[in-house]
């Protein structure tokens, strides 16, 4: 090999490694954001009981706990939300009265939904894009049941 | 001036730099066959829903086909490579083509690297997840996963 190669080659090397290290940055700064959702939504569900939707607080549990493993993976932590610290999606369901509970979750599905599209597009590491891909799915499927003209079933 | 000894010197200490990081494999996978893997499977889907006589559901499906099968044309592939195979009124095996939809989207989406196609990844997932929710609920069977399309 020519030292004009192997200079080469240092240079891509040395420029691919701090892209993979931003793409981790963006990764985490990306999970935190979404366990301070799901968090918020875990709070906001809780003791709302909505037909058809089987138990979201539960689900949404189980979504902190998958985020919060693929974080601790990246050798990073993130603390827990503060009971009062809900977004305004969030508070509008925990504040609703029943007759205005399809209507609050819905728009709380829609947000969370729209969160994780934005978060899909920038992920870089496969196990935490498909990790996250699963749970957008399970927002979509809540979204439609809420919004079907059927419901509820 | 910088001689070629520096140069080389300097190159040496950025690959041991380099080398000294996690180690990652940055090549994605190839989108073609996840592409064609998510056509044959929501074609399935497609045909099932159908023969459960939900055309609505089955129009969907159909255009989501058909939105794979334009990309895998711009890659020069060929979308009829994607099998479609026989349908019927069966709840249990649309619900199951229903899951394998997911599982096909969630496992595509690493390959999906350029902006474009990330977002028609993420939108044909979210498309589909909500369609195969509808079918369940249709059939008493809404779903309970809080991950759906994890690889089984």
């Amino acid at each position: 090999m020519r030292r004009r190669d192997l200079f080469a080659a240092a240079l891509v090397a040395g420029l691919a490694a701090p892209a993979a290290a931003r793409g981790q940055d963006r990764d985490s700064a990306i999970l935190r954001t979404l366990i301070a959702r799901e968090e918020v939504a875990v709070l906001a569900y809780r003791g709302v009981d909505l037909p058809g939707l089987g138990d979201p607080a539960a689900q949404d549990e189980a979504h902190v706990k998958a985020l919060r493993t693929e974080l601790q993976a990246l050798k990073l932590d993130t603390p827990r939300i503060a009971a009062d610290d809900l977004d305004p999606a969030a508070r509008r369901l925990s504040e609703a009265p029943e007759d205005e509970r399809r209507a609050a979750a819905l728009a709380l599905e829609t947000d969370l939904l729209a969160e994780y599209r934005e978060a899909v597009l920038g992920i870089t590491e496969p196990a935490i894009l498909q990790a996250v891909a699963t749970i957008l799915a399970c927002h979509a499927q809540r979204r439609a049941l809420l919004s079907a003209a059927s419901y509820p079933p | 001036m910088v001689n070629r000894r520096t140069l080389v010197l300097g190159g040496g200490a950025a690959l041991l730099a380099a080398g000294c990081g996690k180690d990652r494999v940055l090549e994605p996978p190839p989108a073609e066959p996840a592409l064609l893997r998510s056509l044959a499977a929501e074609r399935a889907l497609g045909g099932t829903m159908a023969a459960l006589a939900k055309p609505r559901l089955a129009q969907r499906s159909r255009e989501r086909a058909t939105r794979l099968a334009a990309e895998l044309s711009k890659l020069g592939a060929r979308p009829h490579d994607a099998p479609a195979p026989d349908a019927r009124a069966d709840i249990a095996a649309g619900l199951r083509r229903g899951h394998a939809v997911l599982e096909a989207y969630v496992a595509a989406l690493p390959a999906f690297v350029t902006g474009a196609r990330r977002e028609l990844g993420a939108d044909l997932l979210t498309e589909a997840a909500g369609d195969v929710a509808l079918l369940g609920n249709a059939f008493g069977s809404p779903p309970q996963d809080p991950f759906p399309g994890a690889p089984t």
